[in-house]
């Protein structure tokens, strides 16, 4: 997946396709020009040219055709080693893109310790070092990461140009940074990442989706603007491709970088289309920030994360699975009110009016309309009638974050 | 169907291969345990693939090729072969040819077979019957068919198929009230021909302008598809529809993924049919483009499936009114109304009609207007309108009442089945 644009003079269907791909403006004619190059004989003996083929098939969401196409290929050519190692490689990242860890990760482990082709190689460790970091294993990711030297190479190849096992190396690192909870270093991997991909020409988001994982680590910075401003650009991008997982990955970071209020839709479309891409991985964590995200709104979001545990579980993504697990444990309860909040909200459901609150409490009618205003989104109620048809008792937070005491009937105010 | 353990553990490890998406291996493991046992013939997806109680590796090799949408021809040759030997045929292996015939747009073959079929055969022969009718643009014999079998009764293993075929027909036969009423009578849960339902309830909704439900019912139809591991629209052309379900509710974006993806793999099929719904659900995802309408209807006109040939031109004309092509317009209103069949039809060609009187060449909308037009018909308030084009609530009323009356409709529910370009 590395070679982008095609040698002059030597435009063969595979390279066509490869190029369709790194533009990424076209996704008809790039699917079925990666499966003419399939059936032409010509790119059919090649390993590269296969290797071409067979990345823009599965960057096209065309899994259901790479894991045939790769199985078969693999047979036919059982002396070729180097199109063995390719072949195995596409396998690996079917597996990677339709959630099943631990057979990528077997995959990987053969190409790693028995590999021979060199141009694979940073494929090899970028997507070992995902698999570590979503198994939870932190520790082997970065050491992994030290032992392919990864920096040393970043370093040492800053002159030339253009080799196409940069951004890989940079996404790799950026992984691990987020993983480490060092979000400033990955954003700053992830837009060289970008740089080196744009330099190469590849403008695809399905390729590698580093705008939405910065905008990830930017709002880990909490730089809201940046994040929404390259979820944005990534969700434009993914229109134009026109597939699937790319286009709901992108989703949901636009979603993530969002105002509240605006983001539930982008939410529930991202999942959408991430169900349809069969995309486990993403669709698990994005299950898991919908969750979160529902929290904070003050609606139930229980049943949100057992889907998002179901579908970790079930690809093996052990750090997802112990997240929603932990808000699972959390969420159960509602979310707290304020003790002003709940006094509001107890006096509506005795049937006072607005006027009549804000004579008990000592405040102006403005202030009880904007308690008021909290306390439905907090419950996820749409109003005053909601309210009243709801159980009397209100949960507040502790005492100890009491913020204020003018709220309390009869208690002083300043 | 046997409920062995081993076979049980086989149809497992199948989902759960397909799940990891391996849906090579699952393919391997089921034609090995097959031509093995000789038993798991429900081991691929086939509508009432509880009926075949015998059957043969072959014609289950081809209904497999057809699910994974690739080889039509040779699966098509291997369902012709088994018709036409002589010895007499069970209902499972007349049931599973019959279906690969018409998966491979065979439907006139299909049709010569049916009707020289033994009696013996029952509401099988009844059901197919109702399936070819339908493909062969004769709902309303379909209906007739697929009625008596229900009222004559069906084995339980082809009564969800019996249920969501009647309501393909009901619907193509432009009755949805009657397709409403058959579905509540049936109270049908979890059951493997659950997608042939949920597609004909989304039919039954987009044909009654509840399109963002019709949406809901296409995607669900897709996820039990996809559990099963089928690709081919020949099998049920569920992204075409929720294309034109999502083209309704105005997101374009989704519409075009379903459309491009269902069209690539018509082609790798190389059915007409579902490459002519492809090409119809990839010319409106592009916010209407003719050339692409032309070229779906030489494929379904190829393929004779009646009612989809007709609403294909039926979108050409309204797209070409709209854009004040009068002249073709015209002529592809002449054809439609020279083929239309049913009550539905004649209402939709008159409605054409009296809009191409009125209208002279001014029809076509001004950008503003056609702007205004799209977001109404997705669905959006006048004040939402309003607010998202800064323009003023009288405005906008100013500018739909001029949309309504050069397409010549008679309001809101109007314009959602007219068709507005976006470009």
């Amino acid at each position: 997946m590395n070679r982008w644009s095609a040698e002059p003079g030597h435009a063969c269907p595979a390279a066509v396709a490869a190029g369709l791909l790194a533009a990424g403006e076209n996704w008809t004619e790039a699917v079925q020009t990666a499966e003419q190059a399939v059936a032409a004989p010509e790119c059919r003996g090649s390993a590269p040219c296969m290797s071409r083929a067979l990345g823009t098939l599965v960057c096209a969401g065309e899994l259901v055709v790479a894991d045939e196409y790769s199985l078969a290929l693999l047979e036919e050519s059982a002396d070729d080693l180097v199109m063995a190692e390719h072949m195995q490689l596409a396998r690996a990242c079917v597996a990677l893109r339709t959630g099943d860890l631990a057979r990528c990760s077997s995959l990987l482990d053969v190409l790693r310790c028995n590999g021979t082709v060199a141009e694979i190689r940073p494929v090899v460790l970028l997507w070992t070092v995902e698999v570590l970091v979503a198994q939870g294993e932190l520790a082997g990711a970065e050491a992994l990461l030290l032992a392919d030297g990864a920096e040393a190479a970043l370093l040492a190849h800053t002159a030339a140009a253009h080799d196409p096992s940069r951004p890989l190396l940079h996404a790799a690192k950026a992984v691990v940074a987020m993983a480490m909870n060092r979000p400033h270093d990955a954003l700053t991997a992830h837009l060289a990442c970008g740089q080196e991909l744009v330099d190469a020409g590849v403008l695809n988001p399905a390729v590698l989706p580093w705008r939405s994982r910065a905008a990830r680590a930017a709002l880990a910075c909490g730089d809201t603007e940046t994040a929404l401003h390259l979820a944005m650009e990534e969700h434009a991008a993914a229109a134009r491709w026109g597939e699937p997982r790319a286009l709901g990955t992108s989703l949901a970071a636009v979603a993530e970088a969002s105002p509240h209020g605006e983001d539930l839709l982008a939410y529930e479309r991202a999942i959408r289309l991430l169900e349809m891409a069969h995309a486990r991985l993403e669709l698990a964590e994005v299950l898991c920030d919908y969750g979160d995200r529902l929290t904070a709104h003050g609606k139930q979001a229980a049943e949100v994360y057992a889907q998002a545990r179901a579908t970790a579980l079930d690809a093996g993504d052990t750090v997802l699975v112990r997240r929603a697990e932990e808000a699972m444990s959390g969420a159960g309860a509602e979310p707290a009110l304020t003790a002003v909040e709940a006094e509001v909200a107890r006096l509506v459901h005795a049937g006072l009016n607005n006027r009549e609150i804000a004579a008990r409490l000592a405040m102006g009618t403005r202030t009880v309309e904007l308690h008021l205003t909290r306390v439905y989104r907090k419950l996820g109620l749409s109003g005053r009638r909601e309210l009243q048809a709801r159980r009397a008792r209100f949960r507040t937070t502790p005492p100890g974050t009491l913020r204020t005491h003018r709220g309390a009937p009869g208690g002083p105010s300043t | 169907m046997t409920n062995s353990g081993p076979l049980d553990e086989v149809r497992r490890t199948r989902f759960e291969l397909v799940r990891s998406g391996r849906w090579n291996e699952a393919d391997r493991l089921a034609g090995a345990v097959l031509a093995w046992t000789g038993s798991g013939l429900d081991l691929a997806y086939l509508p009432g693939g509880q009926v075949p109680e015998s059957g043969r590796p072959a014609v289950f090799r081809a209904v497999q090729a057809a699910n994974r949408g690739t080889g039509r021809a040779e699966a098509a040759d291997i369902a012709r072969r088994v018709l036409a030997s002589a010895e007499s045929l069970d209902a499972g292996t007349f049931w599973q040819a019959v279906m690969v015939l018409t998966y491979a747009d065979e439907a006139a073959l299909a049709r010569r077979h049916w009707i020289a079929a033994p009696g013996h055969l029952g509401d099988v022969h009844d059901l197919l019957g109702g399936r070819i009718m339908v493909l062969c643009g004769d709902p309303r014999a379909a209906v007739r068919l697929l009625d008596g079998a229900r009222g004559r009764g069906v084995r339980p293993g082809l009564r969800v198929v019996a249920v969501a075929w009647l309501v393909l027909a009901l619907v193509e036969a432009g009755e949805p009230d009657r397709a409403r009423a058959v579905l509540e009578t049936e109270r049908l849960t979890e059951h493997p021909d659950c997608a042939e339902l949920c597609f004909a309830r989304g039919r039954l909704l987009l044909a009654q302008g509840q399109s963002a439900a019709a949406l809901d019912e296409f995607l669900d139809c897709g996820r039990l598809l996809s559990a099963w591991g089928v690709v081919n629209p020949a099998v049920l052309p569920w992204r075409s529809s929720a294309a034109l379900a999502a083209c309704d509710v105005g997101d374009l974006v989704l519409a075009r993924i379903c459309a491009d993806k269902d069209l690539v793999a018509a082609r790798r099929w190389g059915g007409p049919r579902g490459i002519g719904l492809g090409l119809h659900a990839a010319a409106l995802a592009r916010g209407g483009d003719d050339v692409l309408l032309e070229e779906a209807l030489t494929f379904l006109g190829q393929a004779s499936t009646a009612a989809e040939a007709l609403r294909a031109r039926h979108d050409l004309a309204q797209l070409l009114l709209a854009r004040g092509e009068i002249d073709r317009a015209r002529k592809h209103t002449r054809r439609l109304r020279e083929a239309a069949s049913g009550p539905q039809w004649t209402q939709a060609v008159d409605a054409l009609a009296s809009r191409l009187l009125r209208n002279d060449g001014e029809s076509a909308l001004s950008g503003q207007e056609r702007r205004i037009a799209l977001m109404a018909r997705a669905g959006r308030s006048n004040r939402e309108i309003a607010a998202e084009l800064r323009l003023t609530l009288r405005t906008v009323e100013f500018h739909l009442t001029a949309v309504y009356r050069k397409m010549g409709v008679a309001g809101r529910p109007g314009l959602r089945r007219a068709f507005v370009p976006t470009a």
